[in-house]
């Protein structure tokens, strides 16, 4: 086989050829370093990784053996930096790794880079980086062509993690999900992302943004590669006293998935003004799809979706604040060249630290956090909390605590699975953006940064409050007013450690609708 | 002149007695190197997350079981905020909103020897701080994280207390009772204890008045020196008619509170659950079987493993013997009850008084020295009552007990078989007694009568008669080849000698009226 077309393969697919000995570690290895060179101009790695491990040649047989693959740069890297795309860690250098990095190092796999991220993992378009933003492979090169210099986002905060993966300069990397993190760069750029439930991957070594919240994720080009990486990087860690404490089941996806019998609800609040078509009609198509094939698909309600971004901003500020408080140059960070007296000192370091918009949450979340705001915000946020996830656990029909008392318990036929879309726009171009956001703070006052991004954000979010684990697939593409093809990503939904039964549909999900990851001029 | 009523309550502060830190396994040792003992976590690198430490936790719930509290089986973890170098975090890990345990009340004995009532209203667990070091000279603030993230169990009182000397005897019976269950050494002068003091007066007994805060009292003096200033100060500013500003304030070394903070305004903390730390779950006997862990705490297991607290050895020195307090607080103090109860079990004649003092005055210097505790003296209670009886009840010399004493702790042999080997038993049968010192003064009657004749002719009587009982006691000691009790000897003829003297004496008189 020409080795210029590996980099098209699976993991799954590598690994058997890896097997049978038709490939060696080190031709993947050069794949991916051409691959990266080619298509660096996406800017997916803040740090790429110089020298490999000679040890990938060794006779030891593992299962990630000499597979390339990169992790998000808020995961703690023994010996290499560790920036989460800020001028205040340009040049931390970690002497630990992260749980999940010393697993797939453990595990035999080539760590290709660090990806490039939203700051301190705050943001969606994978835009709001120190090292600038990621560009989205889909269509780059066409752009570049028509001497365009916009470009798709690739999404955020993972946006680096889903890029490398979509250009094929690594076969699975990681990236962290607090509100949608992994999911939305996946729908955007086209690759499956999984967001496990919460604690069944270790945090120890991520640095956080939301600690009740965070999760690392995982990005592949198919499905069956995604439950690969998961069943490897499960479970308990010691040094992680919020994962699970029970063992996880592995998941295991059938050449072949049918979903006879399953149940998958369409939560009604979810039909929102502003979808896209094309995604309302792949949303439709895949409902159907498994109605077809012996599911029963049932209507279901979240009544409390609309206090999700609420909930989740309050919460979120409010670790931001305390979390990025060690950053004062005189714990951690970058010290200002001027200034005399510490205060001064501190002031300036965070003030050219950090970005404006980082700023702008730490802010509003000491706000939050005040005595005389606790009843209005946190507490709020904490009972709200509840509320949605008791919304999700009345819909698998699972018993949980955490659900109000007040909740009917006959609900209609529990769920195994709800089914959205990821997102109701596919990536837009860097300039519609940025005044989507509103980066440039041209609203002033009305700062989306507080208020969320329903285009991006308002099918993701309620399940990192939940708690519960949830996919993104890509189903199609979707020309747009540019005529541009964007794929289009869906979102099956879980309830907690049931990752088993989300690979199920979303692997019947791939092979329904045969997504082609490889298009011309991508 | 109005009567004032002060009103104090207390937060204790004490370092729970674990080898490792509350979420680390930095090791927790005083006057260590600076930065020696300090985990990534307790350096706060970013990613690193709280491990909780089972040894403190149970701990914990055996403190607040011993304070006669409820044991919540939910607790969670707080974070408090501060921005203070010694503080990496920016927040210390606290239980406000659920606290390990509720609802306690410690009973202790006034100066007055009066049982008086102090309620506990929670203990929860929490970090302690680092250090701050400021170099003047070089102008140089320095940081040592060594008590960063060491375990601390907060006992907070109500404000029960109403003088000095009753918070002084309160806080000794809590670290009496920490001591006994080996949760904090309680050693204020390495800072393993201290004590916050909310004061307060009014003139009017129903009427809490404003209170102050004094932070940080780190010796034992301190404590009555803070409230006694404290109570001064703000008595003087009310009968002046002024206010008492709620503050915090701090004790010098000269014994007088200042004002800690310029502001008036209160510090706002901003708490806010710790996402990082899971629900603290605890397990009775009934639901420890579903734990879903091995790890899982069993807090009926700890409250009925909790050993014999202070107050339960107080009530039963109290049934055993009619001790004065400060006997009995000096035996709690150095937690020789035990051992003095288990003694007087096995030995119920003894003498009780002679006993503390035969421990107060060579066992404890001696265990002292060698750093022994009463559970680990080599001269076991059964052993050393064995000792005292055979002594109080004359069966060997007092001057032989120390000797036996010091062999057994030297040999390890017990006493009785020393004495045995040693032929050190003394007969202490007074017929046996009696009848070799008739004996003895059969002999003198016959060889020198003159010694018997009472008043004697050319000595003084005194000098007459300590010749005479020397000259008896040897006999006695030559013909009983030893085996006299000396004290219990020289007591008969001292008794015989004076009975002797008097019948001569109404003799004389008699004869004398009726010449």
């Amino acid at each position: 086989m020409a080795s210029n077309e590996l980099f098209r393969k699976t993991l799954i697919q590598v690994r058997e050829l890896l097997k049978h000995n038709k490939i060696s570690p080190e031709d993947l290895l050069t794949v991916c370093q051409h691959r990266m060179r080619e298509t660096s101009a996406l800017n997916y790695f803040t740090n790429a990784v110089e020298k490999h491990d000679p040890l990938i040649n060794s006779k030891i047989d593992l299962p990630l053996k000499g597979i390339p693959f990169s992790v998000k740069d808020n995961f703690y890297t023994e010996d290499m930096p560790t920036t989460c795309a800020s001028l205040m860690l340009e040049n931390h250098i970690p002497e630990f790794n992260a749980t999940v990095v010393e697993k797939l190092h453990a595990y035999g796999g080539s760590m290709m880079g660090k990806d490039n991220m939203d700051e301190f993992a705050m943001g969606s378009g994978g835009c709001e980086s120190q090292f600038g933003p990621v560009r989205n492979p889909w269509n780059y090169s066409e752009l570049e062509v028509e001497g365009n210099d916009d470009f798709y986002v690739a999404g955020g905060s993972s946006g680096g993690s889903a890029a490398a993966v979509a250009a094929g300069a690594t076969f699975f990397s990681i990236g962290s999900d607090t509100g949608g993190s992994v999911r939305v760069p996946a729908a955007f750029c086209g690759v499956v992302g999984l967001k496990p439930t919460y604690g069944a991957l270790s945090r120890h070594g991520l640095v956080p943004l939301c600690n009740s919240l965070d999760v690392p994720g995982i990005f592949t080009r198919s499905v069956a590669d995604s439950a690969f990486v998961f069943n490897i990087l499960k479970g308990r860690d010691i040094n992680d006293p919020t994962t699970i404490k029970q063992q996880i089941p592995n998941s295991r996806v059938k050449p072949e998935e049918d979903v006879k019998g399953m149940v998958i609800g369409i939560p009604k609040e979810h039909y929102i003004d502003g979808t896209h078509p094309d995604i309302r009609a792949a949303w439709d198509k895949a409902i159907k799809q498994f109605d077809d094939a012996g599911a029963t698909v049932i209507e279901v309600s979240l009544p409390n979706q609309e206090y999700v971004q609420p909930c989740y901003r309050i919460l979120c500020c409010s670790d931001v604040a305390i979390n990025l408080a060690k950053f004062d140059e005189f714990e951690y960070g970058r010290r200002a060249r001027h200034g005399e007296f510490k205060e001064e000192l501190n002031y300036l370091s965070r003030d050219y630290g950090f970005s404006e918009k980082v700023k702008r949450r730490i802010a509003a979340g000491n706000f939050f956090l005040l005595e005389e705001n606790k009843e209005k915000f946190i507490n709020k946020a904490l009972s709200l909390r509840r509320m949605i996830r008791g919304d999700y656990a009345k819909a698998f029909g699972a018993k949980d605590s955490s659900v109000s008392p007040f909740a009917s318990t006959s609900g209609p036929l529990p769920c195994d699975l709800l089914l959205t879309p990821t997102t109701s726009v596919t990536s837009p171009l860097h300039s519609s953006f940025t005044a989507m956001a509103d980066l440039d703070g041209t609203e002033g006052q009305d700062h989306k940064d507080l208020v969320g991004m329903p285009e991006v954000d308002y099918h993701v979010t309620g399940i990192n409050i939940a708690g519960i684990p949830a996919i993104s697939v890509p189903v199609g593409l979707s020309t747009n007013q540019h005529g541009h093809e964007m794929p289009i990503g869906l979102h099956l939904v879980a309830w907690e450690q049931q990752e088993n039964k989300l690979f199920r549909a979303a692997k019947f999900l791939e092979q329904e609708s045969n997504f082609h990851h490889w298009v011309e001029n991508h | 002149m109005n009567r004032w009523f002060p009103l104090i309550g207390l937060e204790i502060h004490a370092q729970l007695n674990t080898k490792s830190k509350l979420f680390s396994n930095a090791s927790k040792k005083f006057m260590a190197t600076p930065n020696s003992c300090v985990a990534r976590f307790d350096a706060s690198m970013p990613g690193t997350l709280p491990i909780l430490n089972r040894k403190a936790v149970e701990l914990a719930v055996a403190t607040s079981y011993a304070l006669n509290c409820q044991v919540a089986l939910k607790s969670s973890f707080d974070r408090k905020h501060y921005f203070y170098a010694d503080m990496p975090q920016g927040y210390q890990i606290t239980q406000q909103r659920a606290p390990l345990a509720k609802h306690g009340f410690v009973d202790y004995l006034s100066e007055s020897s009066k049982m008086k009532r102090v309620h506990i209203h929670q203990v929860q667990l929490e970090q302690d701080s680092g250090k701050s070091l400021h170099d003047e000279k070089e102008g140089l603030s320095l940081i040592d994280l060594n008590r960063a993230g060491v375990g601390l169990v907060e006992i907070v009182t109500s404000p029960d207390i109403r003088s000095s000397s009753d918070a002084c005897s309160f806080v000794k019976e809590v670290m009496k009772i920490l001591q006994y269950i080996g949760s904090c050494t309680c050693k204020m002068e390495e800072g393993e204890f201290r004590v916050d003091a909310n004061v307060s007066v009014s003139a009017d007994i129903s009427v809490m008045g404003t209170r102050t805060e004094i932070k940080n009292i780190n010796r034992f003096k301190g404590i009555k020196q803070a409230i006694d200033y404290e109570i001064t100060r703000q008595i003087k500013i009310l009968q002046e008619g002024g206010k008492v500003v709620n503050e915090t304030r701090g004790l010098t070394n000269s014994g007088e509170t200042v004002s800690m903070r310029e502001k008036e305004s209160a510090y706002d903390y901003r708490f806010m659950p710790d996402g990082n730390l899971p629900y603290l779950i605890l397990h009775t006997n009934e639901s420890i079987g579903k734990a879903q862990h091995k790890n899982a705490i069993n807090v009926d297991e700890i409250r009925s493993n909790l050993p014999t607290l202070p107050s339960e050895y107080r009530r039963r020195l109290q049934n055993e013997y009619p001790f004065e307090k400060d006997i009995i607080d000096f035996m709690l103090e150095n937690k020789m009850a035990e051992y003095y109860l288990a003694l007087v079990a096995h030995r119920p004649q003894v003498d009780r008084m002679l006993t503390f003092d035969y421990i107060r005055v060579h066992l404890l210097p001696y265990l002292e020295r060698k750093e022994l505790s009463f559970d680990e003296c080599p001269l076991k209670s059964n052993d050393l009552g064995d000792l005292m009886y055979m002594t109080h009840s004359y069966q060997i010399d007092g001057s032989i007990c120390n000797k036996v004493y010091q062999e057994a702790l030297d040999t390890n042999k017990s006493p009785v078989q020393i004495i045995k080997e040693n032929g050190w038993y003394k007969i202490s049968d007074e017929t046996m007694l009696s009848s070799w010192l008739d004996q003895v003064l059969d002999e003198v009657k016959q060889q020198s009568p003159d010694l018997l004749v009472f008043p004697p002719k050319r000595r003084k009587l005194e000098t007459a008669v300590k010749k005479l009982t020397s000259h008896v006691i040897g006999r006695i000691a030559i013909i009983s080849d030893g085996k006299a009790h000396a004290k219990l000897m020289r007591m008969i003829v001292k008794k015989r000698l004076d009975m002797l003297i008097d019948e001569q004496r109404e003799e004389q008189k008699s004869s004398g009226a009726s010449s």
